[in-house]
């Protein structure tokens, strides 16, 4: 079924972009606000039921979220892994790690479901569910570190041989970025949701007391600073990045991303400012970024993981030798090694066979027709083996190919063998 | 806010915020463009003075790399072949296509053809394709299947860390010295 | 978190750093291909060497030419080479400068009243051929002055000379050696240099003959000098006036008062002819001839003790090849010609019954004149008798006395004409100026002595619109015969050679770079009638009056030739270690007595010579001596010797005062002595030689194959800085200037120290990195730009290094430099540079590399053929152009290397051993 499916790459890419494009602003908005209700919720429970200040309560009502999205995003997440798997390079993750992967993943967002509802139903948490909600963001938040730095490696093919040997390669500087930047987004779009929660226990038209406020002002402070910090994030990346994998389309992505979070800026500072209410053109610009960076790393691995860049990486090569200890030294000369026999008919495949056939004209003449007047003096051939001069007007002279005295002589012996008067 | 007078420093300072964080964002966007520039993002894709087809020689033709790259096995520059190599073969072979005519034309005129450089270290390293191809590497691990490459594309770093890695996990030398001049 | 990682996570927060680490791919965009691949031995990346003949002196030294991708880059000694047995002095090595010097001349020029304007060739040929018939007609005389010639081109030269009547002057050259030609002359009838066995002798003394800086063929005596002390156990004394580097390397130096060498030669010849062994060399009557001196008057002019004659004496009956050799400022006063008469005839006493004189392969000084000669031409020009005069490769102007105003009386003839490769005084004053081609871009052949065949070949197409002399001939020739010996230059040669050579003999030549044609060993026999009328006319002189001046030859520049290349400026003077500049050395205690100190200038003066030039204070120069650098006299010799047609070198009587004006002199070295650190260790420095266990905090270096190490033998050493040189070319140093020596910011990877004793003997040591165990450079730097690699290097990773300068702050050898600029090199120069090499620039720490790029080379041969490098594969640029094989490299891991048998003798140490480096550089005392 594999290959079949692999007859389609192009459709399968667009898929799996769009599928990420959708589940990433959902799983950050799902990561986001669980992590500000679990750390609200934990504050609550270490200050005790009664002496909470109202700030907290409000920004727990405020980031708790619905939980209607939450088992489409699990499924996409799945589906989306597959995919991955599926189009790039099955042989460069074993299946077993890819499953564990997986597995992990699902766990994690588990966790974090669990705790969600129990969120939704205002119920008080204990310390266990605390710590379930706390291990599932752990989990998920490490799974997606993985998955941005998988991305990475995907980038730099040539360390893919290596991997096994050096798994240190694994974490590139360049994955970390991306998950940083991941983390920056999540942090606005979660302030996005902090800063405009209708879900807010007060009616909007009354103005809402000092306790909200509080709420509001941490939210829009999340996305103020991600926004500020998104430049720069985005700068390391492109200075990160392979060489390979940049290009014009990402430079103009990442531009256009830049100039997205300046408008972002610029909408949350009217926002502040009471000069306008536009809740829903800022979390559209927010998930516009996203989309942006989702596809800044398709662009990187289309412009990498060509065929033509992965076809050396099948090359039977021998296998390396295990690095020990001072492996810096090369070993021990060994003595010279045996000459190699040299393969008449090789030779000739290799260096002849271009311009010559045995029976018909080519670029230089039939061989049947030449090589038997040789045969009574076959150093003659040899010696115009190494050194050709031309013959016959009919044809072009025949290059000097380098051949050593030893080559030659195993060419003339194929072609007196093979050659019919 | 009903009150005037004490708004308007505060209006002062917001201009000040705002044009401190534009111009945050026009240099940030400043330097990621040159970063971009110095990285060779914008350079233009190569273009080859004649479009040689690596697909047509090396993979239908089967011709040996070092058939034309003559000095890969002996020397430390593989070397770009000369001209009469490639019109031993051409003086016959497909004189009428275009591109054979450039490369005629080119031998006409007396004049070297000036391919574009893709593979190129910088001048401080050195590097010798006589051990690698001793040591029994394969082109393709540093070239990719250049028999594939209709016209020719880098597809290796060509990075320290990626010839440290391959180093490393070979056994060969990892003295700086093996490479840097 | 190690170093390491830091830095990594700095350079990430920075981002900056990592985009300044991309490399620099830039300017090599294109990969050009060659339209025809390039026959054998021109292969791109690969080194090509080719075998030719120096031409920076007379005495013409066989090299061979370092060619990549199509130019000369380094040029090394050829080692089969009977003149130079592979050796190559700085001159030679510098010649390349002159090759691709920027200020070259790359087109005919024609004098249009202060300027010049390049005309065609074509053009300049019409005119000197219009000019010559013409002045032929006024019955003016053509005249061709050249400098020092033979082989083809004398021949070549001869036959232009009789097919287009014009007179072929005496070749000219400043060291000419006339006096010693006459004295040859007279004794034998042979006017002809002998070449010296010096490799034969146990016994040297020398008598003004400056025989490691200028005399005849310095790098050929170096190296037979080197090989008599190793093997014939050669005791060398040398007798001079002043001091020079050939006397700083004596066993013995013999300060004489000047122009005392007549009595204590004739001293020497009564004493001796009257020991046994002796007595029946020289005829009577030649006895009778011989004024009678006594030992008295002998110690009374020279100011030697009587102990010191005697013994001299002595040591002259006892041994058993005795060799005598007078020249240089000895023969270059007023009295040299009897110097030279009477050194000859010791000779004949001495020498010539063991055969120490070899005048079948004399030295080709066949057809040079002298002053005389060219003051006869002064008088022809002045008479208005010259018509066309063509000067090649020589000059006259900066050589003759000011006084006989050759520079205006060139002005006379109908047209002068200079041939040369970089401007001259001389080129400076005539009507044309025809520029030639270097020995690098054209075909001939020398004949350094006679009987060896040297060949000169092209490296590369010249650079320029430049001629061959010998095609500017041949063309001449055709213009005003109408017929030529041939085409060209290079036809002409071909058929010499066919007619010279047998077939073999033409390829030896052609691969090896010489053919030396036996001839059966002539005798010379006595000629007692000339010789006793001669010595009749002998009378012992008194000493010049102090204080005199001495004018010596240098080593850097020959008589001067060379001073145009800049990289000879760069190399310290060895015994002064001044750089750039001129300078008059005086000895400490007579600088004290004109109350004048380093580089306050002092101005000498006698009737009709005057000279003021910074002084430098030179230990171990008697009193009353002051010394002149051939470069530094800036207006002629004072005079010549009417008898012998030579220069005046010394004159007596001079006036010095100081003028009260101060120039900053580039004094390279920080002292003269050596301020009791040992760094040669003297006896008193060998005792109590204990130094601590060494404890580290770094692992200990194991080596398993390689451990590179050199040894230096200080006894063999001379001090003459062919290595330096050697080292600057290789390792494209680059050249910074005065300025910048002023400033402590040489680039000079290796220098030779001097230093001096109490006695103001002195002793040489080359210093450059070494490549220390523990090297205190390495865990100093912060970014691992400088480390130990698995082969005992001390590498610096160019690209690496920051600048911080730790490790040269950290180096107790002082031997690493840093780049305080971007060097410039002016083009064509830049052709020059070693690609093998890293270009370093701006902020980047460099130093000895025990020649990596060598070594590597020799890895890779010997990788191809899966075996261990062999000793003697990799031979530094240093250790390959010394002249006297001072310098050994090798592994030592290997016990049967050169270098690891050399450190077992009880000679060797290392320099500061206490501090516990444990360097890998080995000196082997002097004594």
């Amino acid at each position: 079924m594999l290959p079949e499916i692999q007859t389609h790459l192009e459709q399968l890419k667009w898929l799996l972009i769009i599928l990420i494009a959708l589940v990433c602003p959902l799983l950050a908005l799902m990561l986001g606000g669980t992590t500000v209700s679990l750390a609200s919720a934990s504050l609550k429970h270490r200050t005790g039921e009664k002496e909470t200040p109202p700030w907290i309560d409000g920004l727990l009502r405020r980031a708790n979220p619905s939980v209607e999205h939450d088992t489409l995003v699990v499924l996409t997440i799945i589906a989306s892994l597959l995919l991955f798997k599926i189009i790039y390079r099955p042989q460069l993750f074993s299946n077993a790690a890819w499953i564990v992967l997986i597995l992990l993943l699902t766990a994690g967002l588990g966790l974090m479901v669990c705790c969600r509802y129990r969120l939704v139903d205002q119920r008080p948490l204990d310390r266990t569910a605390l710590a379930i909600g706390g291990a599932g963001v752990t989990i998920v938040a490490a799974c997606c570190l993985a998955l941005a730095c998988t991305e990475s490696i995907l980038l730099t093919p040539e360390f893919w041989p290596h991997l096994s040997h050096l798994p240190y390669l694994f974490l590139s500087w360049h994955g970390f970025t991306r998950f940083a930047e991941f983390l920056l987004l999540t942090c606005a779009i979660t302030g996005n949701a902090l800063l405009f929660s209708t879900t807010s226990p007060y009616p909007t038209s009354i103005p809402p007391p000092a306790a909200d406020c509080v709420a509001r002002r941490i939210g829009a402070g999340l996305s103020l600073g991600a926004l500020l910090l998104w430049p720069l994030a985005l700068g390391l990346e492109m200075a990160l990045i392979p060489s390979l994998a940049g290009g014009r389309l990402l430079t103009a992505l990442a531009v256009a991303s830049i100039l997205l979070a300046a408008f972002c800026t610029f909408l949350l500072g009217m926002t502040l400012y009471g000069k306008i209410h536009a809740p829903k053109t800022f979390f559209a610009m927010i998930i516009l970024l996203f989309w942006c960076w989702a596809f800044m790393g398709h662009v990187a691995r289309e412009r990498t993981l060509t065929p033509v860049a992965l076809a050396g990486l099948a090359v039977e090569t021998p296998t390396p030798a295990l690095a020990t200890e001072g492996e810096s030294i090369p070993p021990e000369v060994s003595p010279s090694k045996a000459a190699k026999v040299l393969n008449g008919k090789e030779l000739f495949e290799q260096k002849c066979s271009v311009c010559h056939r045995f029976d018909q004209r080519v670029v230089g003449p039939p061989l049947n027709s030449v090589v038997p007047g040789y045969r009574s003096d076959p150093e003659t051939l040899t010696a115009f083996l190494m050194q050709p001069v031309k013959r016959n007007p009919n044809y072009p002279a025949m290059p000097n190919l380098g051949l050593t005295a030893d080559q030659a002589e195993a060419i003339a012996d194929y072609l007196f063998q093979n050659a019919e008067p | 806010m009903s009150d005037k007078a004490p708004k308007r420093p505060g209006t002062r300072l917001r201009k000040l915020f705002c044009l401190a964080v534009f111009s945050y964002f026009a240099l940030l966007v400043l330097a990621t463009l040159s970063a971009s520039l110095v990285r060779g993002f914008f350079a233009p894709p190569t273009t080859q003075p004649i479009a040689f087809p690596h697909t047509t020689h090396a993979d239908k033709l089967n011709l040996a790399c070092d058939f034309c790259h003559s000095g890969v096995k002996q020397e430390a520059s593989a070397g770009v072949p000369a001209l009469s190599v490639c019109l031993s073969c051409h003086r016959a072979i497909a004189t009428d296509r275009p591109e054979i005519e450039k490369l005629l034309g080119y031998e006409r005129r007396g004049e070297p053809v000036r391919w574009q450089r893709l593979h190129n270290l910088p001048d401080f390293i050195h590097f010798t394709h006589q051990r690698h191809i001793q040591a029994e590497q394969p082109c393709a691990a540093c070239h990719g299947a250049v028999e594939r490459m209709l016209e020719v594309q880098r597809v290796r770093s060509l990075k320290m860390g990626w010839c440290i890695s391959c180093h490393r996990s070979r056994g060969a030398p990892r003295d700086c010295a093996t490479c840097h001049k | 978190m190690d170093r390491r990682k830091f830095l990594q996570l700095m350079g990430l927060v920075s981002g900056t750093t990592l985009l300044s680490s991309c490399g620099s791919e830039r300017n090599q965009k294109e990969l050009i291909s060659y339209l025809v691949p390039p026959e054998d031995g021109v292969r791109p990346g690969t080194a090509a060497w080719r075998v030719s003949t120096c031409s920076e002196c007379p005495a013409h030294c066989g090299i061979t030419v370092r060619l990549r991708e199509g130019r000369a880059v380094k040029l090394e000694g050829n080692p089969d080479h009977p003149v130079s047995q592979g050796a190559l002095c700085m001159r030679g090595q510098a010649a390349l400068w002159r090759l691709y010097h920027p200020q070259r001349l790359r087109t005919p020029l024609l004098r249009t009243g202060n300027g010049y304007r390049p005309i065609g060739w074509d053009e300049a040929m019409k005119r000197i051929a219009e000019a010559m018939t013409a002045s032929a007609e006024k019955s003016r005389t053509n005249m061709l002055l050249t400098g020092s010639t033979s082989g083809s081109l004398a021949a070549l030269q001869e036959r232009f000379a009789d097919t287009c009547r014009i007179d072929r002057l005496p070749e000219f050259e400043f060291f000419n050696h006339a006096a010693l030609r006459q004295a040859y002359q007279l004794l034998y009838g042979r006017p002809r240099l002998p070449r010296f066995g010096i490799e034969d002798a146990d016994l040297l003394v020398t008598v003004g003959a400056d025989l490691l800086e200028t005399f005849i063929s310095p790098v050929g005596y170096a190296h037979q000098l080197s090989v008599a002390r190793r093997e014939k156990g050669l005791q060398w004394s040398h007798i001079e006036p002043h001091l020079s580097l050939t006397g700083a390397n004596a066993d013995r130096r013999l300060t004489i008062r000047p122009g005392s060498e007549a009595t204590l030669l004739l001293w020497l010849l009564q004493t001796l002819a009257k020991r046994r062994r002796y007595a029946r060399r020289l005829p009577q009557q030649i006895l009778d001839a011989l004024p009678k001196i006594s030992l008295a008057r002998a110690m009374d002019n020279s100011g030697l003790p009587g102990s010191s004659l005697t013994e001299l004496a002595r040591s002259l009956e006892k041994a058993r090849h005795p060799l005598l050799i007078t020249g240089g400022v000895a023969t270059a006063q007023l009295a040299g010609g009897q110097v030279a008469l009477l050194g000859c005839l010791l000779q004949w006493v001495l020498t010539v019954p063991w055969q120490g004189l070899d005048f079948d392969r004399a030295e080709n000084f066949g057809r040079a004149g002298d002053l005389r000669d060219l003051q006869q031409l002064n008088l022809s020009l002045q008479n208005d008798e010259v018509g066309v005069l063509i000067i090649s490769r020589t000059d006259p102007v900066r050589h003759s006395p000011q006084k006989w105003r050759l520079d205006e009386n060139l002005r006379r003839a109908r047209l002068s004409i200079a041939m040369t490769d970089l401007h001259t005084a001389t080129s400076r004053t005539t009507d044309l100026i025809l520029p030639l081609t270097q020995n690098f871009e054209r075909w001939d052949d020398v004949e350094p002595r006679i009987g060896i065949h040297s060949l000169i070949q092209p490296a590369m197409a010249p650079l320029h619109n430049t001629r061959s002399e010998g095609d500017i001939l041949l063309e001449l020739q055709q213009r005003l015969t109408g017929r030529s010996e041939a085409a060209t230059y290079e036809k002409y040669l071909q058929q010499r050679w066919k007619k010279l050579f047998s077939a073999s003999q033409l390829r030896a030549f052609i691969n090896k770079g010489f053919v030396t044609k036996g001839s059966p060993r002539t005798t010379i026999s006595l000629r007692t009638k000339p010789t006793v009328a001669a010595l009749r006319r002998i009378a012992p002189s008194e000493p010049l009056p102090a204080p005199a001046t001495v004018i010596t030859g240098s080593i850097r520049s020959f008589d001067g030739r060379s001073a145009v290349l800049p990289l000879l400026g760069e190399i310290p003077d060895p015994l002064t270690t001044v750089t750039h500049g001129n300078w008059v050395t005086l000895s400490p205690r007579l600088a004290s007595q004109y109350g004048v100190k380093d580089g306050e200038e002092l101005r000498l003066t006698k009737t009709d010579f005057a000279v003021a030039q910074p002084a430098r204070l030179q230990p171990g120069l008697p009193d009353g001596i002051f010394g002149l650098p051939i470069d530094s006299l800036t207006s002629g010799p004072p005079g010549i010797d009417p008898a012998t047609g030579e220069a005046l070198r010394v004159i007596g009587g001079i006036k010095a005062h100081p003028t009260g004006k101060h120039f900053a002199l580039p004094i390279l070295s920080g002292s003269p002595s050596q301020k009791g650190r040992g760094i040669i260790p003297k006896p008193i420095h060998r005792k109590g030689k204990h130094h601590a266990e060494h404890r580290s905090l770094y692992p200990e270096p194991a080596y398993r194959q390689y451990r590179w190490a050199m040894a230096i033998d200080l006894k063999r050493c001379i001090g003459c800085a062919a290595c330096v040189a050697s080292c600057y070319v290789e390792n494209s140093v680059p050249v910074v200037g005065r300025e910048e020596h002023l400033k402590g910011r040489e680039m000079s990877w290796l220098r030779i120290e001097p230093f001096y004793d109490d006695q103001g003997r002195a002793s040489f040591i080359p210093m450059l990195c070494q490549h220390c165990d523990y090297a205190p450079c390495e865990p100093v730097c912060p970014v691992y730009a400088a480390y130990h690699n698995p082969e005992g290097l001390n590498v610096q990773v160019y690209n690496r290094c920051v600048g911080t300068r730790y490790c040269s702050n950290n180096c107790p050898y002082k031997v690493r430099r840093f780049n305080w600029w971007q060097h410039k090199w002016a083009p064509p120069l830049e052709k020059m540079h070693n690609p093998d090499l890293a270009p370093r620039s701006k902020g980047m720490m460099e130093k000895c590399t025990f020649c990596i790029q060598r070594i590597r080379t020799a890895h890779e041969t010997a990788g191809k053929e899966d075996r261990l490098i062999r000793d003697g594969e990799v031979i530094p640029a240093c250790a390959q152009s010394c002249p006297t094989d001072a310098i050994t490299f090798g592994n030592l891991l290997d016990p049967q290397s050169a270098v690891a048998r050399l450190i077992k003798t009880p000679r060797t140490y290392r320099v500061f051993e206490g501090l516990g480096t444990e360097p890998a550089v080995y000196y082997l005392r002097p004594d």
